[in-house]
C-alpha cells in the first residue's frame, strides 16, 4: 500500500500512509485509537476506498471495491468483534459460503466435516462441529474464524484487537496459530494495544500517530519505551501515578461469605476509604459476577455486603447506586453506554435518574450541558461536542465517557472498575489510572478488576487474586507479575 | 463504519450542538451542504409537501378548508395509537393490541351511556389502560416478545368486546358526548384535531425533556447499559404499554362519540396503520431513535394519501394496493437518505 490517504469529512484520516507487507511474516500495527490503524485496514478489507493512493497486490495495482472482492483476492479481515452466525454449528460457519454442495443444491455434510476438520488440523485444533457457536467460548469462537479465513483460502489475514477477549493460555493458543499461519506463507497483519504481545509475536511493526506513518521497524530493533514514544509524540516515564502519601481510612464496603450460583463462592473482604484494591483474576474466574453482586445487579444466595457499616441488600442497579456504588463494566459497548445517544444524554442518564423523585421531573437542560461540558473539560474528552453520539468516539474516549456517567454529581462510596483499560490507547491509559489515583485521594474505595498485571501491581494498594469465584490469595506490598500468575494458576 | 474515524480535533467543549448530525465534519459545510442536512433531517416533510402536490393537482377540492379539516380530523384517531405506538416501538417493543382497544372501548362506552356519561368515559378509558397494564406485565414479568404478548392481547381486547357485546353493534345517545368524535368549535375547527395536537404536543415534550422520555430511547436503543445505569427498566417498559393502551382507549371514546355507536370490530387493522405511520415518520422498529414530530409527519401522510385516493374515486380494492405501495417508497427514501 503506497501513499495512502483518506479524509473524512473535516479530517484526513491518513495522510500519505506506506505500508508493506510480506508473505511469511507478522507485521504489528500500532498506535493510539484514532491513529488511523482501522481505517487503513478497512482499505485493505475494501470496506472503504483510499481517497488517494494505491493499493498493490503481489505487484499489481488492484482496487479493492468492496470486502467480497477483498475475500475473493485472499484478504480476510478478523474483526475484534467475532462476525459468526450464532446459532449455527460450528461446521457451517467454517465452510460459509463454500460448503461442498452436489449438482441440486444438496449439501454433502460428510465432505464439509472432513474438510472443516481439515482446516482445524492444519491449525492445530480440535473442537465439536456440530456445537452452534453461541455455546462455545471466545476463543474457540475465533479459531473458527481463522479456519474460515483458510476454508476462503486467504493468504493475507488482519487480526484487530484479537486478544482483548482472551485468557493467558487462549492468547497462547492464538499466538501458536498465527505462528502456523505465518509458517505456512501467510502474510498476518496483528493490531493490538499490548505492546508486550507486539514484541511476542511480530517481526515488523509500523506506528502511525494521527493519520502519519511514524516509522516501520523490525521489532528486535525496539523497546518498549521507544514504541510508546512513537506512538504519543512524548515520554511516558510515569505511566502508573505514584501511591506515595495515599491514606486508607475506614472501610468502606465489607463483603462477607458472598455467593451467587456457583461462580462465586463465600468471598470475604473489604476496601477502606481511599484504597485502591486490585482484583486481579483471569476470565470466568467470578471477578465480574462478584462486581455485579455487589452493584446490585444480581442478588446472592448467601452473605452479607455492608457499606460504610450498613448491610445492604440492592435487588437492582438502581439500588446499588442508591447505596453508593457505582460500576465501570468490563464490556463498555454492550453495558457502558447507549452507542446511539449523545455524550451529554449517556453522561447525565445515571445523574438524571436518581436526581430526579418523578419520571415526568423535567430536565434542566442548561445545568446538563454545563456539568458534561465541565466533564469532558475534566477528563479531556475528544469529541466535536456534547451533541456527537459515543457511538462515533474512539475506545479510550467513549471509556471517558463511562466515566463522566459515574463523576456527574454523584458521590459514589465505592467505584468499581472491570478491566477499565480494555481496547484504550496508551495515552488514555494513563490520563485513567490518574483519573482513579484521584478519587482515592478524594477518599473513596476503588475495586480495580483486571486482567492485566502491570495495571494491578501498578496501581493497587492490595491485590487479591481471584479464581473458581473463591479469592485464592491476598497480596500486599511489592510483588512481582510471576507471584500473582502463579497464585492465579494454582487457584484454577 | 469505522470507529477510528472520529476526527481528530482538539477538545475545545464548544458550545453543544443539539443533535449534531453523525459523522458530518460541518466545518466546509458550505450553502448546498446546508441545504442538503435539512433536506436530509427533513427529508419525510418534503414528501408530505409533495403528497399535498399531487392531492392538490389531482382533484381541486383538495385544498379547500372543509376538506384539510376534514382530513385532520379523521387521522385524530390514528394520531393517538401512533404516538403510544412511537412510546413502545422506541423502547423497541411492538403493541398489537391498539386496535381491539378501540373496539372494546367503544363497547363499553356504549353499554354504559344510558348510565350516564360520567360512568362511561372513565369506565372505558380504564379498559383499555387494563389492556395496556397486561401488556406491560407479560412484557416485563412475563418477559415475553411484546409481540406475542400484544398478539395475545389483541386477540383478548377484541373477543371481550364481541363476548360482551355479543357481537352486535350497540347505538346510543348522548348529548354533549357527540362533541368529543363531532363537535366543532365555532361551529368550524373540528375538535379531535385539537386533542390530537395537544397530545403530540405534550409527547414531544416528554420524550425529550423527562426523565423518563430520555429513558425510553435508552432502553430502546441498549437495555443492559440502561439497567446498569440505574434505570428501571421494568418501569419503564410499563409505563409505554400504559400511554399506549390510554391512547389507544382515548381515540375509542372519539371512535364512539363520531359514529354514536359502540362497534366490537371497531378499529380492525388500525395497529398496523399506526405502525406504519410511525415508521413512515423515522423511528426505528430496533428501537432508540425517532421522534414525535417525525410520527406526526407519518399520521398527516396517511391521512393525505387515503384522502387524495378517496378524492379522484379510485376503488378501495385499488387504494390498500396503492397505500402500500407510498408507504413503502417513503421508507425507502428515508432509509436510503439515513444510510448515507
Amino acid at each position: 500500500m503506497a501513499g495512502i490517504t483518506r479524509l473524512f469529512p473535516g479530517v484526513r484520516a491518513l495522510d500519505r500512509v506506506d505500508f508493506d507487507l510480506r508473505a511469511g511474516e507478522v507485521h504489528a500495527l500500532v498506535g493510539e485509537n484514532g491513529a488511523g490503524k482501522s481505517t487503513l485496514m478497512n482499505i485493505l478489507g475494501g470496506v472503504i476506498q483510499p481517497t488517494q493512493g494505491k493499493v498493490k497486490i503481489d505487484g499489481r495495482t488492484t482496487a479493492i471495491q468492496s470486502p467480497l472482492q477483498a475475500k475473493r483476492l485472499g484478504i480476510s479481515f478478523i474483526h475484534q468483534e467475532l462476525m459468526l452466525a450464532e446459532s449455527v454449528p460450528a461446521v457451517e460457519n467454517i465452510l460459509l459460503g463454500n460448503l461442498p454442495a452436489g449438482p441440486l443444491g444438496i449439501i454433502n455434510w460428510k465432505a464439509a466435516k472432513a474438510k472443516a476438520k481439515e482446516i482445524l488440523g492444519r491449525l492445530g485444533v480440535e473442537l465439536d462441529l456440530t456445537c452452534p457457536v453461541q455455546e462455545l467460548s471466545i476463543a474457540k469462537r475465533q479459531m473458527i474464524e481463522i479456519a474460515k479465513a483458510m476454508a476462503f483460502k486467504a493468504r493475507i489475514f488482519i487480526f484487530d484487537e484479537p486478544s482483548s477477549f482472551l485468557n493467558q493460555e487462549e492468547q497462547e493458543v492464538l499466538f501458536r496459530l498465527i505462528g502456523s499461519l505465518r509458517s505456512e506463507g501467510g502474510a498476518v497483519v496483528y493490531i493490538s494495544h499490548r505492546l508486550e504481545e507486539v514484541f511476542q509475536i511480530a517481526d515488523r511493526v509500523t506506528v502511525l500517530k494521527d493519520g502519519q506513518p511514524m516509522g516501520c521497524l523490525p521489532t528486535d530493533q525496539v523497546d518498549r519505551e521507544m514504541l510508546i514514544r512513537l506512538m504519543t509524540g512524548r515520554e511516558l516515564k510515569e505511566f502508573y501515578p505514584s501511591k506515595e502519601g495515599r491514606s486508607p481510612g475506614e472501610a468502606a464496603l465489607k463483603v462477607e461469605d458472598l455467593s451467587w450460583q456457583g461462580k462465586v463462592e463465600g468471598v470475604d473482604f473489604q476496601v477502606r476509604e481511599g484504597e485502591i484494591l486490585g482484583i486481579y483474576g483471569l476470565v470466568g474466574s467470578g471477578r465480574t459476577e462478584l462486581a455485579k453482586l455487589i452493584f446490585g445487579r444480581h442478588r446472592c444466595d448467601r452473605g452479607r455486603i455492608m457499606i460504610q457499616g450498613r448491610e445492604v441488600k440492592a435487588a437492582s442497579p438502581r439500588e446499588g447506586i442508591a447505596a453508593g456504588v457505582a460500576y465501570v463494566p468490563e464490556d463498555r459497548r454492550r453495558e457502558g453506554l447507549v452507542l446511539g445517544l449523545s455524550v451529554l444524554d449517556n453522561t447525565n442518564l445515571v445523574q438524571a435518574n436518581l436526581a430526579s423523585r418523578s419520571l415526568f421531573t423535567r430536565i434542566k437542560k442548561r445545568d446538563e450541558r454545563s456539568r458534561t461540558n465541565d466533564l469532558i473539560a475534566r477528563l479531556a474528552i475528544r469529541t466535536p461536542g456534547a451533541g456527537q453520539a459515543v457511538g462515533l468516539l474512539s475506545g479510550g474516549n467513549q471509556q471517558k465517557v463511562v466515566l463522566a456517567k459515574w463523576l456527574n454529581g454523584l458521590d459514589s462510596k465505592v467505584l468499581i472498575f472491570d478491566e477499565p483499560t480494555r481496547g484504550v490507547d496508551v495515552g488514555a491509559k494513563s490520563q485513567i489510572y490518574r483519573i482513579m489515583d484521584g478519587l482515592a485521594r478524594e477518599g473513596r474505595a476503588l475495586i480495580l478488576i483486571s486482567s492485566e498485571l502491570p495495571e494491578v501491581i501498578g496501581l493497587a494498594d492490595r491485590i487479591l487474586v481471584m479464581g473458581q469465584g473463591r479469592i485464592v490469595e491476598e497480596c500486599r506490598g511489592r510483588v512481582t507479575e510471576e507471584e500473582i500468575l502463579a497464585c492465579a494458576l494454582r487457584g484454577m | 463504519m469505522a470507529l477510528e474515524s472520529n476526527p481528530g480535533r482538539p477538545a475545545a467543549p464548544g458550545p453543544a450542538r443539539e443533535a449534531a448530525p453523525a459523522i458530518k465534519g460541518g466545518q466546509e459545510a458550505g450553502w448546498p451542504q446546508t441545504v442538503r442536512r435539512l433536506a436530509g433531517k427533513y427529508t419525510i416533510w418534503l414528501v408530505l409537501l409533495v403528497m399535498i402536490a399531487i392531492g392538490a393537482v389531482s382533484s381541486d377540492v383538495f385544498l379547500r378548508p372543509t376538506n384539510l379539516l376534514n382530513v385532520l380530523r379523521q387521522v385524530s384517531n390514528l394520531g393517538f395509537l401512533s404516538v403510544g405506538m412511537t412510546f413502545v416501538i422506541l423502547t423497541a417493543g411492538i403493541d398489537l393490541s391498539v386496535g381491539s382497544i378501540i373496539g372494546l372501548t367503544s363497547i363499553v362506552v356504549a353499554m354504559l351511556m344510558p348510565h350516564g356519561a360520567w360512568l362511561a368515559i372513565p369506565v372505558g378509558l380504564a379498559a383499555g389502560m387494563g389492556i395496556g397494564c397486561l401488556s406491560g406485565l407479560g412484557v416485563t414479568l412475563g418477559r415475553m416478545p411484546p409481540f406475542i404478548v400484544t398478539l395475545g392481547m389483541l386477540s383478548i381486547g377484541r373477543g371481550l368486546a364481541l363476548f360482551i357485546s355479543q357481537g352486535q353493534v350497540i347505538e346510543f345517545e348522548s348529548g354533549f358526548f357527540e362533541f368529543l368524535g363531532g363537535g366543532r368549535i365555532g361551529g368550524v375547527i373540528p375538535f379531535p384535531p385539537l386533542v390530537f395536537l395537544a397530545v403530540v404536543g405534550l409527547a414531544a415534550f416528554v420524550s425529550r425533556n423527562t426523565v423518563f422520555g430520555r429513558n425510553v430511547y435508552a432502553v430502546g436503543a441498549n437495555e443492559e447499559a440502561a439497567r446498569l445505569s440505574g434505570v428501571n427498566v421494568g418501569r419503564v417498559k410499563m409505563m409505554v404499554y400504559l400511554i399506549s393502551g390510554t391512547l389507544s382507549a382515548l381515540g375509542g371514546l372519539f371512535y364512539a362519540s363520531l359514529l354514536s355507536v359502540g362497534n366490537p370490530t371497531g378499529g380492525s387493522g388500525s395497529e398496523l396503520d399506526a405502525i406504519a405511520a410511525v415508521v413512515i415518520g423515522g423511528t426505528s422498529l430496533f428501537g432508540g431513535s425517532g421522534t414525535m414530530s417525525g410520527t406526526l409527519a407519518g399520521v398527516l401522510i396517511m391521512g393525505v394519501i387515503n384522502n387524495v385516493l378517496n378524492l379522484n374515486n379510485i376503488s378501495p380494492y385499488v387504494q390498500q394496493l396503492a397505500k402500500g405501495a407510498i408507504i413503502l417508497a417513503a421508507v425507502y427514501i428515508d432509509y436510503r437518505r439515513k444510510g448515507k
